[in-house]
């Protein structure tokens, strides 16, 4: 299918409206010709951009944290394999995901039934808009899925998701690791994904893996300060960030043995 | 964009650090002008020089590499170039699908292995390092220079001026109208009912008043932008506003008028109403002819002067 884009005017019509359009939102009508006056100069068709239709994998209803978190990994395996023509240039088009989240139905639905339940007052300007790069790779529905994608794609492995898998241990995870620093570099979040699956590996059942990812994160963004991360492959990061997490461990066993 | 002043475990080879002897440089040149895109790359020629015999040394014996660095961080695109062993000059092909807005560009030298006893004999400080030895891990900056950023989509740059500026309704917000310069475009954020006004007006008879709210809402914020412009060069200031798509755009407007915001000294409204295409006369205008055209319809009966 070819891919629509809102005009500028139109994007920054709808994002001002935002308040007087939630009941809309809200609903199952088809309500953007109505709203831009049946002109249809309100978006434009590409004539370039083609790629494969992507229908939204969801079970309806209330879902807790896990259940969100393996549909998420489940659509960014299908949005990428569908998307997967576009570049990050055409990717980082704000009024591209805008449209499609605002004029395809399917993806209405999708984003009313995970979003919209529970809407806080600025659920619609993160979730059906793109305002700037943080929202497009972690808030709109449909863009973060295809960037977790394009940034966990691995070309090496036969199974070219599995980082992707890993980057969906959960969603805690999975926004802390795509923090600018990781994203910058495919060593870098391969080998941070790699130390997380074999560090979680040596986890009790019962422990969390975030506190110590989040000191982890540090050390690695200290250490890229005065050291060319570009210049390391993804086994030697990989090293890095599994050794200082397995050291913080061992320093915490020994506070409590010592107690 | 100033360099970063990282706390180095070891001394680095930068302009503002003196870790080393004054005669000792590194920094990389490239002419912008000689910046060719084909169809799928950016190619820039660019070209180093080293002054420093302890870290020649070190590239001549594969214990450090001269490199360049490419960000792009709006589209997660990193990439570092290394230069040949023997070449001090060599062509960067990124490719221009995968960087989004602008690169950033850092040369430096880099160790290539861990050391233990890493040192330039004589050309260290010696009020800080004398002759202190360092170790040195795989990677290591051992020379770099100010990131320096190139544009690479300019487009939005030959846009109507008028599109540097969003419009905001901002119902918290005290004061009617408040401009925030802190982002890529400038913010106009306005209480709830001069933005149902403006939103009003933009629209009415086809756009018909269109200019003439832009003189009263938008004219005055860009006499305020330009005047920051102007301080920014004056003051010489370094806080990154040059970097704002809001600034580039009106001084590449001015620059095509001719003006330099160097040497600017005249009056900033008669530059903003320049800018926006004789904004004062041509919103009065409008105005004029709205009031006529409503006048003449037939609907509008005259029920008293005006002073």
């Amino acid at each position: 299918m070819l891919l629509g884009y809102f005009t500028e005017d139109a994007y920054e019509k709808l994002i001002h409206d935002i308040d007087r359009n939630e009941a809309k939102y809200a609903g199952d009508d088809d309500w953007l010709d109505e709203y831009f006056g049946f002109s249809h100069d309100y978006f434009r068709q590409s004539k370039t951009v083609d790629v494969n239709a992507f229908s939204p994998h969801y079970s309806k209803g209330d879902k807790d944290d896990a259940l969100k978190t393996s549909e998420d990994l489940i659509n960014t395996r299908m949005m990428y394999d569908a998307f997967r023509s576009l570049t990050p240039l055409q990717a980082s088009n704000k009024y591209m995901w805008s449209y499609l989240c605002h004029a395809v139905p399917e993806y209405r639905n999708y984003i009313r039934d995970r979003w919209m339940s529970a809407a806080r007052s600025n659920t619609i300007k993160t979730r059906y808009f793109v305002t700037g790069g943080s929202s497009l790779l972690n808030d709109n529905a449909l863009s973060r899925l295809w960037w977790y994608g394009y940034l966990t794609y691995d070309e090496s492995n036969s199974n070219h998701y599995a980082l992707t898998e890993i980057l969906f241990t959960n969603q805690t995870i999975c926004t802390d690791v795509m923090d600018t620093l990781n994203r910058m570099n495919f060593n870098r979040i391969k080998g941070v994904l790699l130390a997380i699956k074999d560090f979680k590996d040596i986890l009790d059942d019962n422990e969390g893996i975030t506190e110590y990812f989040r000191e982890c994160k540090k050390y690695l963004n200290h250490y890229a300060a005065v050291t060319t991360f570009d210049f390391l492959d993804a086994e030697e990061i990989r090293g890095l960030a599994f050794d200082y997490m397995v050291k913080l461990r061992e320093q915490k066993e020994s506070k409590t043995h010592k107690k | 964009m100033k360099s970063q002043k990282n706390e180095f475990p070891n001394p680095v080879l930068a302009a503002g650090r003196d870790d080393y002897i004054a005669a000792c440089q590194f920094g990389t040149v490239f002419d912008p002008e000689k910046i060719v895109v084909t169809s799928d790359d950016i190619i820039i020629p660019i070209s180093y020089s080293l002054v420093c015999n302890g870290l020649q040394q070190l590239i001549d014996d594969n214990k450090a590499l001269a490199v360049i660095g490419i960000k792009s961080s709006s589209s997660s695109y990193s990439r570092l170039f290394i230069f040949p062993k023997e070449e001090t000059a060599m062509e960067l092909h990124i490719p221009k699908f995968k960087v989004v807005k602008r690169i950033e560009l850092t040369g430096s030298i880099i160790a290539t292995a861990a050391m233990n006893d890493f040192k330039c004999e004589g050309e260290f400080n010696d009020l800080y390092f004398s002759s202190s030895t360092f170790e040195i891990r795989k990677g290591d900056v051992l020379a770099k220079e100010d990131t320096r950023i190139i544009y690479v989509d300019d487009t939005e740059l030959e846009k109507p001026i008028a599109s540097i500026f969003n419009i905001n309704r901002t119902p918290s917000q005290e004061d009617d109208v408040m401009p925030d310069f802190s982002g890529d475009k400038i913010e106009i954020n306005l209480k709830e009912e001069l933005y149902n006004l403006y939103f009003n007006f933009k629209d009415f008879n086809n756009g018909s008043l269109r200019r003439y709210i832009t003189s009263v809402i938008v004219y005055p914020v860009l006499v305020e932008a330009i005047s920051k412009i102007c301080e920014f060069y004056r003051e010489d200031l370094d806080d990154g506003s040059d970097d704002k798509r809001w600034f580039r755009a009106i001084e590449g407007k001015a620059q095509k008028l001719g003006i330099s915001f160097n040497t600017y000294q005249d009056s900033t409204t008669l530059l903003a109403n320049k800018l926006l295409g004789d904004i004062a006369l041509d919103a009065l205008k409008s105005f004029k002819d709205t009031l006529d055209s409503e006048i003449n319809n037939g609907e509008t009966q005259m029920l008293g002067g005006v002073d």
